[in-house]
C-alpha cells in the first residue's frame, strides 16, 4: 500500500514482512498449535467472544490504531476470510479534499499514525497517544481536528461496507481513551445519518 | 466495547476462537 513512509518503516521491509511465514516460523520453533490472524481481526474476536457478540449476529468490527483496520462477524462467527483479508476497512476508498488524487484509501485518513504526524507538524510530542491509554488532554485541538476528518472519512466508508453486507450493526472501537472512542462513535453517528443509503438497510452504530 | 486491549485479548484468544471462525468453505457449505 506504498504506507511505508508514513509510519517510519523502509518500503522493502514491509514487502518482506508481507510474504514472511510467521505461523510457520513459529510452528517450528515451539511444540505447541499456532494460531495466525492480523491485530485488528483479533479484535474482532475478542468483540466477538466478550463483547457485543453475546447480543449481535452480523457485524461489521473497526478498530482504530496506528492503521485502521477491521473484522467482520457472519452468522455469529469470525469471518477471516480466504487469504485473512476480510474487513480489511483501511482499504475502503473515500474522497480526498486535499490531495491530488480525487480518492484515497480511508488507512490514510482515519488512522492514529495521521494524529501522530499532525502533532509533530504542530510541535507537539505525539508520545502520548501510546504512553497515556486514559488521558490524551496533551493533544489539545489538533485531537478535534483528527477527529473531525477521521469521521468525515469513516461515515463514508461505513456507507461503502454496508453497501456489500447488510451487517446488524458497526461496532468502532481502537486504541484509545473511552472518551475519545465517544466521540468518534457519536461523530460518525451524526455524519452518517446525513449520508445518503439508497437500497441499503438500517444499521447500528453502538452507542457508547 | 473492549478498547485499547482488544486485540491482545483476541490474539490470546485465538485457540478459542479457532472453534468460533468459518472457512470459506464451511460459510457456503451452512448457507448453501
Amino acid at each position: 500500500m506504498g504506507l511505508g513512509g508514513e509510519v517510519g518503516a523502509p518500503h522493502e521491509v514491509l514487502e518482506a514482512w508481507r510474504a514472511y511465514d510467521i505461523r510457520a516460523s513459529v510452528e517450528k520453533l515451539v511444540p505447541w498449535p499456532v494460531h495466525f490472524c492480523n491485530d485488528a481481526t483479533a479484535a474482532g474476536g475478542a468483540e466477538l467472544a466478550f463483547g457485543s457478540g453475546a447480543r449481535l449476529r452480523k457485524f461489521l468490527y473497526i478498530f482504530i490504531a496506528t492503521l485502521i483496520g477491521g473484522g467482520v462477524v457472519l452468522n455469529g462467527s469470525l469471518y477471516p476470510g480466504r487469504a485473512g483479508y476480510a474487513g480489511a476497512f483501511g482499504s475502503i476508498l473515500v474522497p480526498n479534499a486535499s490531495g491530488n488524487r480525487p480518492f484515497q484509501s480511508l488507512i490514510r485518513c482515519a488512522s492514529l499514525y495521521i494524529l501522530e504526524n499532525m502533532m509533530r507538524s504542530e510541535g507537539k510530542d505525539p508520545s502520548v497517544l501510546w504512553r497515556s491509554p486514559d488521558d490524551w488532554s496533551e493533544a489539545g485541538s489538533t485531537l478535534g481536528g483528527w477527529i473531525g476528518q477521521a469521521t468525515d472519512s469513516l461515515s463514508v466508508a461505513i456507507v461503502s461496507a454496508i453497501s456489500v453486507i447488510d451487517f446488524d450493526a458497526i461496532v468502532i472501537d481502537g486504541a484509545f481513551p473511552k472518551s475519545i472512542r465517544s466521540a468518534i462513535v457519536e461523530q460518525t453517528r451524526e455524519k452518517f445519518g446525513r449520508m445518503e443509503t439508497l437500497g441499503v438497510a438500517p444499521v447500528i452504530l453502538l452507542k457508547v | 466495547m473492549i478498547g485499547s486491549d482488544a486485540r491482545v485479548l483476541g490474539a490470546a484468544s485465538l485457540p478459542f476462537l479457532a472453534d468460533f471462525s468459518q472457512d470459506r468453505e464451511l460459510l457456503f457449505r451452512i448457507n448453501g
